[in-house]
């Protein structure tokens, strides 16, 4: 059913693209197709991390990546998502656990996804998706590699980790029977470099006023499009971006926007009204934290020392004060009057500070809005307390510009 | 001074098994377990609600002005709830300082190498923080030697328990170890050798349910004194307060004591955190079968990520080699006793394991 719904999928935004040349319609194209490679037979997958785990080395080899926790997000947009989680929850599964991981495990009783030769996982962002991974190894019965990644960057962290990455190319030439091929990986490299230029342009792009682009858009491409890392096709998709934003800068067309808000986390999969009631008001997300270039650029002579220190950058790892270290000059470039820190309940690594986030951003003048929704459970979404909340918090917006 | 006799000044609090207390005994401080009576609710403002209890109290406890007496603590990168305090900690409890230390989830040679280089990094924070404190090879040496020694006294002692035969309830072994966590080993070991040379001998009683109590952190006896007084007996306690935290020794004498630690402190039998599920059901399961184990009961702190995802496969692979398992959720203040009371009087109530 899942593999009908991504080949539905792969088709229409085909047939988009083709009418309209839309960097959305390439993007879910793209990603689409990528995902249906996955259920050919004789590909080899591997299960990956796409928001964590450095890509570009799957990129060095005839293999196909496959997120389990991205893919569970498609789900969750679909009304497949409920009965999976229930699957899940039926064999004793705690309704505390993330819904992206109740989804992903139902969808391996439900035999939604393509089976595995390797699981490949970090130990940030969270304890669950090191879990989840582990508990799907054992039901696929192939073997899971986890990619510890230190808190702290120094000597040790960084030989630690690359060592690590060695090991797991290893082990993927090992798996696919093909030769682990550094000349790949710094074309790999080369290509995620590029794309890493691409995206500062972009963001400088969203400093402009009124935002050209953002929302749950920029949200869900910031996290969604990692899946495509290293890979050619996600410098074209950063340009195709790019190219939009300066037309609409240049057409004047860009949504008029009254306030200007930066996103943390995550957003919701299933249809609700969040967005909407932020533009109904005006409001712009112009910037979220996960599409923020934290790593430098990666050594191309050096690729797993580099993708070493790309892991040890990510704002995810270690203290929380990575999360708010820049935030007076985000809220300064990007003119954000407000933030918002999206609370699913069982993201427990990125809404446990949520007070540490809102008394840093007090201190800018910045009023923070926790949201408490599930990111994939619909079952508990209220769009009248949504509402409600939103707007209230809008109005601390109004009054304070007044 | 604090109950046991040592001035506050010399104590280090530590919030996970998984930080090497000998260093900290090196560095001529003692470490103790902090176990916080605070109600985890005290946090909610600085925490999100549905955080582990554990770690609200915890911080509910910093937040106390004045209620932590030590010189610092340590909080290791055990879990996501542990890494996000020290974040808070250092924000909001400023009043003792704290240390933070990385520990991998998983214990291959690099991991342990990682592990040994970052507790020398950890070893000089301390050194450079309290006043005097020096961690030398030869005090780490002396502090491995002490600790081990503690380690086989209480090997004796959860021998002992699984003994029908033998006075020392599940109840006595609860108090003990919870002793061990605010003890250091000058003081507990002569405690234990004293409670091991008295140990009386007792009529078995028959028709009482073995139960192997294990799970994360049980810092209150109330499940043990529940089962025990159901009839029951809480034949070994496997938890990160009990068994675990004294299962296997440091090598001694190692040429490198940092990394004789690491090697311990990461291939011991693991909590949850750790990677291998199945290697810790199998663990589980001979640990069952030594202490002649009727029933497991699994207890587990409300939204510990590292083990609620454990729990279904745990629960069925233990079903399937015949032995049965509850499963008990709690707030860490054991909150609502009257219900676990009665899922506990049914599971004693079950027939003994052929």
């Amino acid at each position: 059913m899942y593999e009908e719904m991504i080949r539905v999928m792969e088709r229409r935004s085909g047939e988009a693209f083709a009418e309209t040349g839309s960097a959305r319609s390439l993007w879910m194209h793209e990603w689409s197709k990528l995902v249906l490679q996955a259920f050919e037979p004789g590909k080899k997958v591997i299960y990956i991390s796409a928001y964590a785990f450095p890509l570009e080395i799957l990129a060095a080899f005839d293999v196909v990546p496959f997120d389990f926790e991205l893919a569970s997000g498609m789900i969750g947009t679909t009304k497949m998502a409920v009965p999976t989680m229930v699957e899940c929850e039926d064999r004793g599964y705690s309704p505390d656990i993330c819904s992206f991981h109740r989804i992903a495990l139902g969808a391996f009783y439900l035999e939604h996804f393509p089976k595995p030769d390797l699981l490949l996982t970090t130990s940030f962002y969270c304890d669950g998706k090191a879990k989840t991974n582990e508990i799907l190894s054992i039901l696929h019965q192939k073997e899971a590699m986890l990619l510890q990644v230190p808190s702290q960057l120094n000597r040790d962290s960084i030989r630690y980790v690359e060592q690590q990455l060695r090991q797991i190319a290893e082990r993927i030439a090992a798996t696919v029977g093909q030769p682990f091929d550094e000349d790949r990986l710094k074309e790999a490299v080369r290509s995620s470099n590029r794309a890493r230029r691409t995206q500062q342009r972009m963001l400088a792009r969203l400093k402009h006023r009124p935002a050209p682009w953002g929302g749950s858009q920029l949200v869900s491409f910031s996290i969604n499009s990692l899946w495509l890392a290293g890979r050619e096709v996600k410098e074209r998709l950063n340009n195709l971006f790019l190219r939009e934003m300066e037309r609409r800068i240049e057409a004047n067309e860009a949504s008029p926007e009254r306030h200007r808000i930066y996103w943390f986390a995550w957003i919701p999969t299933y249809p609700s009204s969040l967005f909407d009631i932020l533009a109904e008001h005006q409001v712009s997300v112009p910037l979220c934290e996960t599409f923020r270039v934290f790593w430098d650029e990666i050594d191309e002579e050096n690729p797993l020392e580099g993708l070493a220190l790309k892991c040890l950058k990510n704002p995810f790892v270690g203290s929380g004060a990575r999360r708010t270290q820049d935030l007076e000059a985000i809220s300064e470039e990007y003119a954000i009057d407000g933030a918002m820190l999206f609370a699913t309940p069982a993201c427990r690594h990125s809404k446990t500070t949520h007070r540490l986030l809102r008394d840093q951003l007090r201190e800018l003048g910045v009023p923070l809005l926790t949201l408490d929704m599930d990111i994939s459970d619909p079952r508990g979404y209220s769009p009248e307390q949504i509402r409600a909340r939103v707007e209230d918090f809008i109005e601390i917006l109004e009054q304070r510009e007044s | 001074m604090n109950r046991i006799g040592r001035p506050e000044a010399t104590r280090v609090f530590t919030t996970c098994s998984c930080v090497p207390e000998e260093i900290i005994t090196a560095a001529g401080r003692q470490p103790v377990r902090l176990l916080p009576s605070n109600p985890p609710a005290d946090a909610d403002s600085h925490i999100h609600p549905n955080t582990c209890g554990y770690v609200k109290s915890l911080l509910a406890s910093a937040l106390d002005e004045g209620g932590l007496r030590a010189s610092c603590i340590v909080i290791g990168n055990s879990c996501d709830g542990m890494r996000k305090l020290y974040d808070l900690w250092g924000a909001y409890a400023t009043q003792l300082p704290a240390f933070f230390l990385d520990l991998p989830k998983k214990n291959d040679a690099d991991s342990i190498r990682f592990f040994a280089s970052e507790l020398r990094r950890f070893a000089s924070e301390l050194e450079a923080a309290l006043p005097g404190a020096a961690v030398t090879d030869e005090s780490l040496r002396s502090a491995v030697r002490a600790h081990n020694r503690v380690r086989l006294l209480m090997g004796e002692v959860f021998s002992l328990q699984r003994d029908p035969e033998k006075s020392i309830s599940g109840r006595d072994v609860f108090d003990l170890c919870l002793e061990g966590t605010r003890c250091s080993p000058e003081e507990f070991i002569p405690r234990l050798e004293g409670l091991l040379s008295q140990v009386e001998e007792r009529e078995p009683v028959s028709g009482q349910r073995r139960i192997l109590l294990t799970g994360n952190l049980i810092s209150r006896p109330d499940p043990v004194a529940m089962i025990e007084e159901l009839g029951g007996r809480v034949v070994a306690l496997d938890t990160c307060t009990g068994l675990r935290h004294y299962e296997t020794l440091v090598e001694e004498d190692a040429a490198d004591p940092m990394l004789a630690l690491a090697a311990r402190y990461l291939a011991r039998p693991s909590c949850p955190r750790m990677e291998g599920l199945e290697e810790r059901f199998e663990r589980l399961q001979k640990l069952a079968d030594h202490a002649r184990a009727d029933g497991i009961v699994f207890s587990c702190v409300k939204f510990c990520d590292p083990l609620i995802y454990d729990i279904p496969m745990m629960s069925s692979w233990f079903r399937g080699v015949g032995i049965s398992f509850l499963y008990l959720e709690n707030d860490y203040t054991w909150s609502g006793s009257g219900q676990t009371k009665t899922r506990l009087q049914a599971f004693t109530e079950l027939e003994p394991r052929v």
